[in-house]
């Protein structure tokens, strides 16, 4: 009886022991799932998950590269696709970036669908469908470039102007909050939000506008706003006597369309504004137009401003410096400089002091420059070739860009910066127009040229950051218009606008492996590994309008396939 | 410039004579035009006969030439997007206290200003409608009843000399539905309005949407804006909700399922509509008193209250501060 009842406690307590320990299991695996424990503290550190790609361009630097060196060049030839995923949606294409955190893939796509999926098999875990008013005009477009995810949360702006937060383990909403009225502002938001702290840093489209552009922090589990940054100062602020006497300051633009990177050391936001608008007609407001072509850095708790460089004063060409801060330390003559470097749409690179704000060098990636003769040691800009009311004028590069939004990539391994150019012109031809808050505010119009030496061409260039020269560069017919990517491996990826995913030797520039995923690249490319093994994924899908555009340049255009999937690549699993 | 407009150049912009200047295909055709009309227009002289059309400068301050002149004007010029009900505070240039000549507004009322958004009216009005325009810019853009003294004291026991002065001075103190427009929607103000109202279409509808409340009287509008009151439609009772993590939420709340229930969070402007787990909630509470901000009698002038309560309003006159104070 007694042993009997021994043994049945000593049951007892081992199925308890057995019952705890499994509950602790539990507990780790949910931890895990739903990565609550991703916070702007372990964000500080992203670099060293590489196995994660947890921000928007991968960490607050905004490199675009990843550590992770299973696939190198020496190998890379032998990737072979392991899924795919695709939205199901083609309007728009597919322009995300998509985040990978503990092995569950985040991805955004057109009309604000958010998925989350198994990062090894491609499972599909939850969906999430934005409801939006069906009369939605969208001054901005459907589709979206990202999303942030942190504190068990996602989080992506939409087509409406609001930003919500979803609950990454089950996709259901916690919070939305609108920024303002898409119907008054004409704005939305389709960059991607990205987490600082506690708070969800957000910009906004806007910029040919009649808008005043800001930044907006939200309290990442409330979504309560934080701080916000007006990027046009207003009466009585600092900056404000950069602008006529008139209300045009309410509509001057300065939107923050894309995303900024964060440097923990300084607590500082750098964020790339927009234009001023109306873009191509500045007489309407004489002055330097503060903040507008400008990086600002700014407080990251409480969005003061600490400093900022203007690139372009009183911009006249639409040649917004909205493009990405890539922050680096580098060592030059035995001194380690804390460098931002920013390519611009202008055709330059801007290298500044992330420290004091204070120009470095700029430095052209494109051949074809007629808006400026050139920028001198101070970062004055030399020969200003303006477009003037009633008269066309041939400006280079086309206001397209010398190249366009997607991003750039460095390596700290080769020390050189990757990005794309653009060799176009266009005729530009001022037109007043009377500014009407909301409502398209651009005062002028383009017809896109030639450069004067041969054919509109693209090609894809290495180069050093700080001094600008040309490490390697290898021609394309089609502009490029996905990001890039480079790793660890001294791979650097990218894809055109046929569909191809390409691989290149980081080091030499040569083409090393391809992949036709059979619709165009306008995302961005990723790499992350799950269980020891490296991953690189695209999002495929050119269906961006801008590809609408080009049959009257390019008339094969006309029958690239428009899509919106996610490709996945590995090297084979060892047997 | 971002993607999109880059991308509507392709769209659009490859085709031949594109016009950028607009995210909408109408409106840059109509840019267009405007532009072509303009450059037509500043080529023409004024036609003689115009300047010789002109009235004696006693009709141009004939009180019922310039009264016929103010009903021409606030349709035409005086919406929100042009000059304003009375010539200030609209999207286009003040009119008001400019000393405009006669000549000069004839010519501009008539052709219009090129590549502005000033219209031409030459098609739409007779000439001597234009002059009337002409009168009432050149009296001040001051509505000929803001002048007399109300009428409806008429009627009622005869006023002391002071008294009436008051009534005067009280009448002459009016809003401005273009300004209160502004504030109404002004993002740049945690407290504006738009956060939780909508109006006319736009705005948030958190609150109860205010395009019906025009009907009320000024008085009374301007009462419930400044004074807290207890709510009459249940569906705006504040809820308190205490959280699991001690948070704390105030707000209105949307809508409730099984799971969870869904409240604008109205701690901070914007608010947020927040959706919550019922096994996060442990207490909800209910008061019987508003959301609305107490404080606007402490934010706002008495001239922008004007402002505010003419735009909700939405009437031709402006309301003046003798309406409030009635
Ligand atoms: C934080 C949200 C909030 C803000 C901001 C706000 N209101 Fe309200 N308002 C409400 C709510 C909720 C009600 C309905 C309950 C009540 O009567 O207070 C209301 C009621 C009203 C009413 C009465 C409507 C009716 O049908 O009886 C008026 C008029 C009004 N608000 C005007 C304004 C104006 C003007 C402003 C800006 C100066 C403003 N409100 C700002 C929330 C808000």
């Amino acid at each position: 009886m007694i042993d009997s009842r021994q043994s049945q406690l000593k049951r007892v307590s081992l199925v308890a022991i057995a019952l705890v320990v499994t509950l602790a299991a539990c507990d780790q695996a949910r931890a895990q799932d739903v990565n609550s424990e991703l916070t702007g503290e372990r964000l500080v550190n992203a670099r060293k998950e590489p196995q994660n790609w947890a921000t928007y361009f991968g960490a607050y630097d905004a490199w675009r590269y990843s550590s992770l060196d299973q696939i190198r060049a020496d190998n890379v030839k032998n990737l072979v696709s392991v899924w795919a995923f695709q939205t199901g949606k083609v309007e728009g294409g597919l322009n995300a970036t998509p985040l990978v955190v503990d092995g569950i893939m985040y991805l955004i796509a057109s009309e604000n669908r958010v998925f989350a999926l198994n990062a090894e098999t491609g499972e599909r875990l939850w969906t999430y469908n934005y409801k939006f008013p069906r009369d939605l005009i969208t001054p901005y477009g459907k589709f979206n470039r990202g999303l942030a995810v942190g504190y068990g949360l996602v989080f992506f702006g939409t087509m409406d102007n609001h930003v919500v937060a979803l609950n990454a383990s089950t996709g259901k909403e916690v919070w939305n909050v609108e920024v303002e009225d898409v119907k008054k502002c004409g704005c939305n938001i389709n960059g991607a939000p990205f987490i600082v702290k506690d708070k969800v840093i957000v910009g906004g489209t806007g910029g040919d506008s009649a808008h005043r552009g800001y930044i907006s922090a939200f309290n990442a589990k409330t979504g309560r706003l934080a701080w916000r940054f007006y990027t046009i100062p207003g009466p009585g602020e600092p900056g404000h006597e950069t602008w006529p006497e008139t209300e045009i300051w309410k509509y001057g633009g300065g939107s923050t369309w894309l995303t900024g990177s964060y440097d923990p050391a300084q607590n500082l936001i750098f964020w790339g504004i927009g234009n001023p608008s109306s873009d191509f007609n500045n007489s309407v407001r004489p002055g330097l137009n503060l903040y507008t072509d400008c990086i600002v850095a700014i407080d990251a708790d409480t969005g003061k401003l600490k400093w900022y460089y203007q690139e372009i004063p009183h911009d006249a060409w639409d040649f917004d410096s909205a493009y990405e801060p890539v922050l680096m330390d580098i060592t030059r003559n035995g001194k380690t400089e804390k460098l931002l470097v920013h390519p611009n749409k202008s055709g330059f690179v801007w290298v500044l002091d992330r420290v004091t704000g204070k120009f470095v060098n700029a430095w052209p990636y494109v051949d074809t420059i007629t808006w400026v003769k050139s920028i001198d040691k101070d970062g004055a800009l030399i020969g200003r070739n303006e477009p003037e009311v009633g008269k066309q004028s041939l400006i280079c590069p086309n206001w397209g860009g010398g190249r366009s939004w997607n991003h750039s990539s460095y390596s700290p391994r080769t020390g050189l910066l990757y990005n794309d150019g653009i060799e176009w012109c266009a005729n530009v031809t001022v037109i007043p127009q009377e500014a009407r808050e909301g409502r398209p505010f651009v005062g002028g119009n383009v017809d896109i040229k030639p450069p004067p030496d041969g054919n509109i061409r693209a090609h894809l260039d290495a180069f050093d950051p700080v001094t600008g020269q040309k490490k390697w560069s290898v021609p394309f017919k089609y502009p490029i218009l996905s990001s890039l990517l480079v790793t660890g491996g001294d791979v650097l990826f990218t894809g055109d606008v046929e569909g191809h995913f390409l691989a290149f030797d980081a080091k030499t520039g040569k083409q090393l492996w391809s992949f036709n995923t059979g619709s165009g690249h306008r995302g961005g490319p990723i790499t992350y590994s799950v269980r020891g093994r490296q991953y690189v994924a695209v999002p495929s899908g050119l269906g961006s309008i801008f590809v609408s555009g080009m049959p009257a340049t390019w008339p094969e255009a006309a029958n690239f396939q428009t899509g919106s999937a996610v490709f996945v690549f590995a090297l084979p699993e060892r047997k | 410039m971002s993607e999109d407009s880059e991308a509507r150049v392709n769209t659009y912009g490859f085709r031949r004579d594109v016009q950028l200047a607009g995210g909408c295909r109408f409106r840059s055709g109509a840019l267009v035009l405007a532009g072509v009309i303009g450059v037509v227009l500043l080529t023409i002289d004024p036609p003689r006969h115009i300047v010789s059309a002109a009235p004696q400068a006693d009709k141009l301050k004939e009180s019922k030439f310039i009264a016929e002149g103010e009903k021409l004007f606030a349709p035409s010029c005086g919406n929100a997007y042009c000059h304003g009900t009375s010539g200030v505070g609209g999207g286009a240039p003040r009119l008001r206290g400019k000393g405009l000549e006669a000549a000069y507004l004839f010519k501009t009322i008539s052709n219009g200003i090129p590549g502005t958004a000033m219209l031409s009216f030459k098609s739409e009005l007779s000439e001597e409608q234009i002059w009337k325009l002409v009168a009432f810019v050149m009296s001040d853009v001051k509505s000929t009843s803001d002048a007399k003294p109300e009428a409806s004291v008429a009627g009622k026991p005869s006023p002391s000399t002071k008294a009436s002065a008051e009534t005067a001075a009280s009448s002459s103190i009016t809003g401005s539905a273009q300004a209160g427009k502004a504030l109404f929607f002004d993002s740049t103000q945690s407290r504006s309005c738009h956060h939780c109202h909508s109006l006319q279409g736009e705005g948030t509808s958190i609150g109860p949407d205010l395009s019906k409340v025009e009907s009320r009287s000024p008085r009374v509008l301007f009462l419930s804006i400044i004074l807290p009151h207890d709510i009459k439609d249940p569906r705006y009772a504040t809820v308190r909700l205490t959280l699991r993590s001690g948070d704390r939420i105030v707000g209105i709340k949307k809508e409730e399922d099984a799971e969870s229930i869904r409240v604008y969070d109205t701690t901070e402007l914007p608010a947020v509509l927040r959706t919550i787990q019922k096994t996060d909630v442990v207490k909800v509470e209910s008061a019987n008193e508003s959301v609305m901000p107490k404080d606007y009698a402490s934010i706002y002038t008495m001239k922008q209250f004007l402002d505010l309560v003419t735009f909700l309003k939405s009437s031709e006159s402006p309301v003046t501060l003798k309406d409030l104070l009635e």
